[in-house]
């Protein structure tokens, strides 16, 4: 469904006519002869004070303040940047967690980014039963918003994952994520919960907004085998503790 | 030069704006792009100085405007409204999301351009490219640099849109079927990033050196994937230890069965 069919010569003449005319960019025509502008929304002719723009357009230059000589100044509150491709290119590198450790567990074990499978509509996950993966279109653990995603195997060929026991997880038990620059974040278990895997409630484990939460999801409940899946989520909700550390924490034992 | 010319053609550019009607909105969100090369300007809107000394190459907004009609005019930095260089007015639709922009025509006369943004949701894994021809330049094919076609015979003012795994793609602007190695521009390493329609402006006069991309950026498209599924065994399975309980007892009864048996 992603593979939107790259428009070809004639469908994106087509479409861009279709824009061309609909955009009517008119005539070009001397200042000198343009009509007289409407300017129904513009209460400057009359005294601002004594009544409400029955329109005003939001955000759209300063409002007119009654008895003011300055004449309008620019809207700070408009965001405006370079969009030099120079200026842009310059992206902000986050290090990317390397080390997920769960001391009240036993469980450290490396982190791997990981992507999105089209074909199945799924998060994708490592082919080991000892990564986790960190799903690489999620925050990085820690960030200002949104939920980062961690997912690893309860099972994965016959051998028990790195979550094989995260459901046995208990509220406050902390989570240590180790980045690769040797930082590491610290966060504290505040929820976890069983989902029925058709009810996965996705939008928000995949949140790229909101308050901060670093998810650890794996399977659970039944297995079934025709499926060769799992018929359950078991998802763990840890909240950031602190500000970042800068100093390598001795997770890895 | 730029600036004189432009005050030479002095033009109005009336306009109308695309958008799909939505239901309970009221606004529609505008953002202004400056795609003239080597000119400093103030914008009015609606007789208002909404943005002074806008640089080529900014990118302003998006701005949440009420839907109605908006009285645009561009003049040189500093120059009275009355001087404006380019003006034109714009309807805007309810739900609408539209860029402005303030861009170069083929021939080089400038002009004031507006485009719809395409903000549906993007699938997961996935970014959108949107590639806008609003440069003094012919008609371009965009390529990556292994000669894969990613819009075939843009000409100015068209606009090509695709959504495409998001990732780091090395991409080329060329003539017409002149392929990369007649490349005008690049091929230049651009991210696509999840989830957002990045759109990219070919802006300036490529002839007189003032060729260059702006980018404006519209966050907030992702999609979320559908599934986590991380078993592959029946290790964790409770129903199966159940089972296993069952048979181990099974087997322990029928041991203790066949030795009470044989005591017999």
């Amino acid at each position: 469904m992603w593979k939107r069919t790259i428009i070809g010569t004639a469908a994106l003449g087509a479409a861009a006519a279709l824009v061309w005319s609909l955009s009517s960019f008119a005539t070009i025509q001397p200042v000198g002869s343009r009509p007289p502008v409407s300017l129904a929304a513009e209460p400057a002719a009359s005294p601002a004070s004594d009544r409400q723009p029955a329109q005003p357009p939001s955000s759209l230059g300063a409002p007119v303040e009654a008895g003011s000589e300055e004449p309008n100044g620019p809207d700070p509150s408009i965001q405006v940047r370079s969009g030099r491709l120079d200026d842009i290119a310059i992206a902000v590198s986050e290090a990317e967690p390397v080390e997920l450790s769960i001391p009240a567990l036993g469980i450290s074990a490396p982190i791997a980014p990981v992507g999105y499978v089209a074909e199945t509509d799924e998060m994708e996950v490592p082919s080991s039963a000892g990564v986790v993966g960190w799903y690489q279109f999620s925050p990085v653990p820690g960030a200002a918003a949104g939920s980062s995603v961690l997912a690893a195997h309860v099972d994965y060929d016959g051998q028990p994952g790195v979550f094989y026991d995260l459901h046995e997880i208990d509220s406050g038990v902390h989570v240590i994520v180790r980045f690769a620059d040797d930082s590491t974040r610290q966060f504290q278990v505040v929820a976890a919960d069983q989902y029925d895997k058709a009810a996965l409630p996705v939008d928000e484990i995949f949140a790229v907004e909101g308050a901060p939460v670093l998810t650890l999801i794996t399977c659970g409940g039944a297995f079934d085998r025709s499926a060769r899946s799992y018929e359950d989520n078991v998802v763990v909700y840890a909240a950031p503790l602190d500000v970042p550390s800068s100093a390598p924490v001795g997770t890895a034992g | 030069m730029q600036l004189r010319r432009l005050l030479l053609v002095g033009a109005v550019a009336s306009i109308m704006t695309l958008g799909s009607a939505a239901g309970a909105q009221s606004t529609g969100n505008v953002t202004v792009v400056h795609g003239i090369p080597d000119l400093v300007v103030d914008v009015y809107v609606n007789g208002d100085l909404t943005l002074e000394d806008f640089a080529t190459g900014d990118v302003a907004g998006p701005l949440a405007l009420d839907a109605g009609t908006y009285d645009l005019a561009i003049t040189a930095a500093d120059a009275a409204i009355e001087d404006a260089v380019l003006t034109g007015s714009a309807d805007l639709t309810a739900g609408a999301d539209v860029s402005i922009v303030a861009h170069l025509q083929e021939d080089g006369n400038p002009t004031i351009g507006i485009f719809s943004n395409d903000v549906s949701a993007i699938d997961a894994g996935n970014g959108r490219l949107t590639v806008r021809h609003t440069a003094a330049a012919p008609t371009v094919d965009i390529l990556l640099a292994d000669g894969t076609e990613v819009f075939a015979g843009v000409s100015n003012p068209q606009e090509g849109v695709t959504d495409l795994p998001a990732a780091s793609y090395d991409v080329a602007i060329a003539p017409a079927g002149a392929g990369v190695d007649g490349a005008v521009f690049g091929p230049t390493s651009l991210d696509i990033p999840e989830g957002t329609n990045r759109i990219v402006y070919a802006t300036g006069d490529l002839a007189g050196g003032s060729f260059a991309l702006v980018v404006q950026d519209i966050g907030g498209l992702h999609s979320a994937p559908g599934a986590v599924n991380t078993g592959s065994g029946d290790l964790a399975d409770t129903n199966v230890a159940v089972i296993v309980v069952a048979a181990l007892a099974l087997v322990v009864l029928a041991f203790a069965g066949r030795q009470a048996l044989a005591r017999n």
